[in-house]
């Protein structure tokens, strides 16, 4: 799984990331859990690789086999920003997952910037994944 | 619980997407104030879910416990928390672990801990290791009033016969303990040794069992 991200160093010594802990998750059509990691944001992000700005960030995962649609979902928990591309209507595939608390076909919220107080930007998360 | 992240449905993002106007959003860490758990809430919103309870299965707002630690109250770093639990039906698949903890929170500077490493195992009867998740702890046990329930989901693990749920707090969050009413099914794992989960009355000097408040949950 590979997404765009910064995590907020941008050479200097003060703006050196304290270390968190990210977490992913791989999810079947019907939302239920295939894979779950947790790790440091430190090994993926740009300030391993002495980056300023938006990097690559790059997890390897074991072999899960998916079939059909299938849902890969990154917790940021404030260790990187997530890269996204604007846009200018609702996107189809990207969204804001609310994992409990509400019925199976209202967890997926559409991804979203709040501009202000009347305006939202509809938003793509740039993530990508590779398998075989 | 209620957790808002990142998600996103790839079927139709490719390389050419990297081209465009790009924003960056800083998201989930405000939405740690989403994670608070009320226990009875919890257990109201899986109904799809057998809770499998190995302490004295009151009420836990009934309940007399206290909050432990391995780190703190045994002095270990590896030892960890066990509940052996028995899989209800042929078949039954593990998916989620409870657990009734807190990581802590200071009244006088109004802050939360920092993040710290907790690590959860899934054992067969033979102790293999069926399982294995490591995490932060401010992820499930956050809150400002006291322990709440907090649910670590996992993928399916199939489970039949007995199995052990292992809980290493590592010093980061504090686990229910039920002080009394020991039911045998509570242990400390350390070094490969299920060591029984007990207490000395300080009063009585009298060798009381207790129960890890864990839960295992599945169907």
């Amino acid at each position: 799984m590979q997404l765009y991200g910064w995590d907020g160093y941008n050479g200097s010594a003060e703006s050196a990331p304290s270390e968190r802990v990210l977490g992913l998750e791989i999810r079947d059509k019907d939302l239920n859990l295939l894979y779950k990691f947790a790790d440091s944001q430190i090994p993926y992000s740009n300030f391993a690789r002495n980056a300023t700005g938006i990097y690559p960030i790059t997890i390897e995962v074991p072999s899960v086999p998916v079939s059909d649609e299938f849902y890969v979902c990154f917790y940021d928990r404030g260790a990187v920003a997530v890269a996204s591309e604007r846009l200018n209507e609702t996107s189809n595939n990207s969204f804001i997952y609310v994992a409990d608390g509400l019925p199976s076909a209202e967890k997926l919220l559409p991804a979203k910037l709040n501009v202000n107080e009347s305006t939202v930007l509809p938003i793509n998360w740039i993530m990508t994944v590779v398998g075989r | 619980m209620i957790i808002v992240f990142i998600c996103n449905k790839l079927s139709n993002v490719s390389k050419g997407d990297y081209s465009m106007n790009t924003i960056m959003k800083l998201s989930s860490l405000c939405c740690l104030a989403l994670c608070f758990i009320a226990i009875a809430a919890e257990a109201a919103e899986k109904p799809e879910l057998t809770a499998l309870r190995q302490d004295s299965n009151i009420n836990y707002s009934q309940m007399n416990f206290s909050l432990f630690s391995s780190l703190y109250n045994l002095g270990i770093l590896n030892g960890g928390m066990a509940v052996k639990f028995s899989a209800p039906k042929a078949g039954w698949k593990l998916q989620a672990v409870r657990a009734v903890g807190w990581s802590g929170y200071n009244e006088s500077t109004q802050s939360y801990p920092g993040d710290g490493v907790f690590l959860l195992e899934v054992r067969d009867s033979d102790m293999n290791l069926l399982y294995k998740f490591a995490d932060v702890q401010n992820n499930y046990f956050l809150s400002e009033s006291g322990p709440v329930l907090g649910e670590i989901e996992i993928p399916a693990v199939a489970v039949t016969g007995d199995f052990y749920v292992i809980l290493y707090d590592r010093g980061t969050a504090r686990i229910g303990m039920e002080n009394n009413n020991g039911t045998g099914n509570s242990f400390i794992y350390l070094g490969g040794d299920l060591v029984p989960a007990e207490r000395v009355d300080p009063k009585t000097n009298e060798t009381i069992g207790v129960n890890w408040m864990i839960e295992a949950a599945g169907n």
